[in-house]
């Protein structure tokens, strides 16, 4: 039993050796550096793992202390571990550096364990370290890779930021700068676009010495920037030659920049800019690598850009067409709200006048009727005749209104320019219309200020005095007791007449609506006074048609109004027929002797002319038609003949013909009621040597034959 | 120098009452043509005699159409009528 047991404990030790001397074998090949230490560092075991590592011997390493294999920057850390591990207290692990015999340094990771002696008192420690170095270097890599990600993300998010919403070009191009030259650590660049003739154009710049030279343009293939942009890849050159570049300058001085990096910028495979840039230390690896990784992103930028200045320029078009669009309508609907308004006049004009003309045409027929009365009493047959009459005279006012508005509205309004006095008009329309005036019980008074009362100025004096008719008139209408005063006064180059009443006056809001065709006040003035409302908007187109107004100068409902007539003088339109001045004096002499031959069928003219000619001595002797007078031109001696154009037979034209053919070459005045234009011209070439429009002014017809006269053919 | 004599004026005006008859004959054969044919005249030497106001009646006679024959002919005539014998009664 005993002698088992013996065997059994020596089998256990047997085992336990072989138990240790792997242990040692696994310890001794272990590429760990495996030491044992004392209390005081003292190397006691050195393994061949720690051999491998620290390139010591397990000879060299025995008479080393452990602070010997450490750094002198660690060794002040290694003493401290020593002292603590003398009062007892041991750092398990721990990560430091280590120095190998040839004097590299080592990053290494430390395990420590305590060893004891029997009674289990600490003796010293046994340490594995393992070299992680190698590790050190990968992590320190990735930390410097993941420091360059974030280097292009916060970048890229910088350059993302400039680039935002900028819709200019030369501005994109600013704010790509502004951030990629100092970012990239450069100190000048350039930003070239591709324009729309497909080359490329420098847009902006940043800290170049001149801002002109970059304003050139290049085209694809031609120098770096147009070879970047034809072979679509990044260019570096390191050493520029001095004087390559634009020098950086500043107020302190300046230098020359040594690498030049140009990169393009491409969008979909196509070229859209370059960028260039300059500086002075070398592009690092990471600048190289954002410049192209944001090449992209500038692309999408600059085509963003273009998009939206398309974009706007489309929505600016569009803009503008919605405008004019609107203004369209608006004109439109102001258009329909006159041409509504227009209507509404039409129509109660359209019922006004049916009023206004049937009454007196009704009148006229009815008692046109009752006249066919074969019993009626001579005083009662003339007093029907008298209300014919009366009707027919207002209905004629009507037409004659109607047809001068349209007159003016065509523009077909004749104006004949003559020499007038308009104290002197305005005195006969005064007479004129004082018997109405006092039938209404109304005083009617004209006052001529001034010295102004023989003044004579160039205008139309028929129309003038149809003006004053229409003003004087209407106050007289519209005026129940009171008076009607009319003031005539010169001021300047201009005439006015003022024709103040005490009628009913004229509401603010109806000042200018009166002036309207076909419009009244209101209705209530139509059916009280009656009339078609066109009156006051012919004084107002006429006097406009001679250069002057008719307005409103004061009116108060109810106590009356004062209107103004303004004309204005008009030396120049003075009608060639109204210029007597031009024409010299005749006098009694001024024909004497002189045989004229009147061919005119009207014997109205006919006295005329041989009235005017004998006057001034010459001798007269009529023919009543074209035949008649040609026969006796031929066979008589006659200085002149005056020939009318229009007679019935053979007419002037075909006369003067005749003359002409038949050899006759005496002067041959033609007398014409349209001596223009066609007309004048017909009478020119039909033979006539001259020709007169009718009405003849005496003076100009004198004249012109004194002139032919003296002419020998 | 020119002044129209009474006796001249008289013979005109009488002559006048033929441009009556003549209206009245064209309105009676719904011709436009005595209208047009007064109308000239008018416009052609109202004036000198005198009758600014008449040139204008002779322009809306002798620019009459034939539509307007039937409604404006007797209104003209009778304003022409209605002259004719105002100036003729000045002159009596």
């Amino acid at each position: 039993m005993a002698k088992a047991r013996i065997k059994s404990t020596a089998s256990v030790q047997s085992n336990n050796l072989e138990k240790f001397r792997r242990m040692a074998t696994v310890i001794q090949d272990s590429n760990d550096a495996i030491t044992f230490q004392d209390l005081d560092g003292n190397i006691l075991a050195w393994t061949r793992g720690a051999e491998l590592m620290y390139g010591y011997t397990e000879a060299e390493a025995l008479n080393k202390n452990i602070v010997d294999t450490v750094p002198v920057e660690y060794q002040e850390e290694a003493l401290e571990f020593i002292k603590a591990l003398k009062r007892g207290e041991l750092v398990p692990t721990l990560e430091t550096k280590r120095k190998s015999k040839n004097g590299n340094i080592m990053d290494v990771w430390l395990t420590n364990t305590k060893l004891t002696d029997g009674k289990g008192k600490l003796t010293g420690i046994a340490t594995t370290e393992r070299d992680i170095t190698g590790r050190k270097h990968s992590e320190a890599s990735l930390r410097e890779k993941f420091r360059e990600l974030e280097y292009l993300r916060e970048g890229q998010i910088a350059l993302s930021e400039r680039m935002r919403g900028e819709q200019q070009i030369a501005l994109l191009g600013q704010n790509i700068l502004s951030h990629l030259v100092p970012f990239t650590n450069s100190q000048i660049g350039a930003f070239y676009s591709v324009n729309d003739d497909k080359r490329l154009q420098c847009v902006s710049s940043y800290a170049l010495e001149n801002k002109n030279n970059p304003t050139e343009s290049f085209a694809f293939g031609e120098g770096l920037v147009g070879q970047v942009a034809l072979e679509k890849r990044a260019l570096l050159i390191e050493d520029v030659p001095p004087g390559y570049f634009h020098k950086i300058q500043s107020s302190l001085g300046q230098m020359t920049p040594r690498p030049l990096l140009i990169c393009p910028i491409i969008f979909e495979n196509q070229v859209s800019g370059v960028i260039e840039l300059g500086s002075r230390p070398l592009f690092t690896e990471h600048q190289r690598a954002f410049l192209t990784h944001v090449s992209e992103n500038i692309g999408i930028a600059i085509n963003t850009t273009n998009v939206r200045k398309k974009i706007q320029t489309l929505l600016d078009q569009s803009q503008t067409l919605n405008e004019k669009l609107e203004e369209s309508q608006v004109q439109l609907k102001i258009q329909q709200a006159e041409l509504q308004k227009a209507s509404e006049h039409k129509s109660a004009f359209l019922a006004n006048m049916s009023h206004e003309i049937r009454t007196p045409l009704g009148a006229i027929l009815g008692y046109t009727e009752l006249l066919r009365d074969p019993d009626l009493t001579e005083s009662e047959r003339n007093g029907f005749i008298d209300i014919i009459a009366r009707n027919g005279a207002s209905l004629s006012v009507i037409i004659n209104e109607v047809l001068d508005l349209s007159k003016v509205e065509a523009g077909h309004l004749s104006l004949e320019y003559l020499e007038m006095r308009p104290a002197a008009i305005a005195t006969d329309v005064v007479q004129l219309l004082n018997e109405s005036a006092v039938k209404k019980g109304l005083r009617l008074e004209l006052k001529s200020e001034g010295d102004s009362a023989g003044s004579s100025i160039i205008s139309d004096p028929t129309r003038v005095r149809q003006v004053l008719l229409n003003l004087i008139g209407n106050a007289i209408k519209f005026t129940a007791s009171g008076s009607v005063k009319v003031l005539s006064y010169s001021a300047g180059d201009s005439w006015y007449f003022e024709v103040t009443d005490t009628g009913i006056g004229i509401p603010e809001i109806q000042r200018e609506k009166i002036f309207e065709m076909f419009v009244q006040a209101d209705e209530t003035v139509t059916r009280r006074f009656g009339g078609t409302g066109l009156g006051l908007a012919l004084a107002r187109k006429l006097s406009r048609s001679l250069g002057g107004d008719v307005t409103i100068k004061k009116s108060v409902p109810g106590e009356g109004s004062t209107f103004l007539f303004k004309i204005e003088n008009h030396p120049e339109r003075q009608n060639e027929r109204s210029k007597t001045v031009s024409y010299p004096e005749p006098t009694p002499e001024t024909l004497k002797g002189k045989r004229i031959l009147v061919i005119d069928d009207t014997p109205d003219n006919q006295s005329l002319f041989s009235h005017y000619l004998t006057k001034c001595g010459a001798l007269v002797e009529p023919a009543l038609d074209g035949k008649t007078g040609s026969d006796k031109a031929l066979a008589g001696q006659y200085d002149v003949v005056l020939m009318d154009i229009h007679m019935p037979g053979m007419d002037g034209y075909t006369a003067t013909t005749r003359l002409r053919e038949a050899g006759y070459t005496k002067p041959v005045i033609a007398l014409t009621a349209h001596a223009m234009g066609a007309i004048a011209e017909k009478c020119i070439d039909s033979g006539c040597d001259a020709y007169l429009s009718k009405p003849v002014h005496a003076h100009a017809l004198i004249a012109m034959v004194h002139q032919y006269c003296s002419i020998v053919p | 120098m020119f002044e129209i004599s009474p006796e001249m004026l008289k013979v005109y005006l009488a002559r006048r009452t033929e441009d009556i008859a003549t209206l009245k004959m064209s309105l009676k054969s719904n011709s436009i043509l005595g209208f047009h044919q007064v109308g000239h005249q008018l416009t052609g030497n109202a004036r000198n005699f005198g009758f600014p106001t008449l040139e204008d009646l002779g322009d809306r006679m002798e620019t009459l159409s034939s539509k307007d024959l039937h409604y404006c002919g007797p209104l003209l005539l009778a304003e022409y009528s209605k002259w004719l014998r105002e100036e003729l009664a000045k002159t009596k």
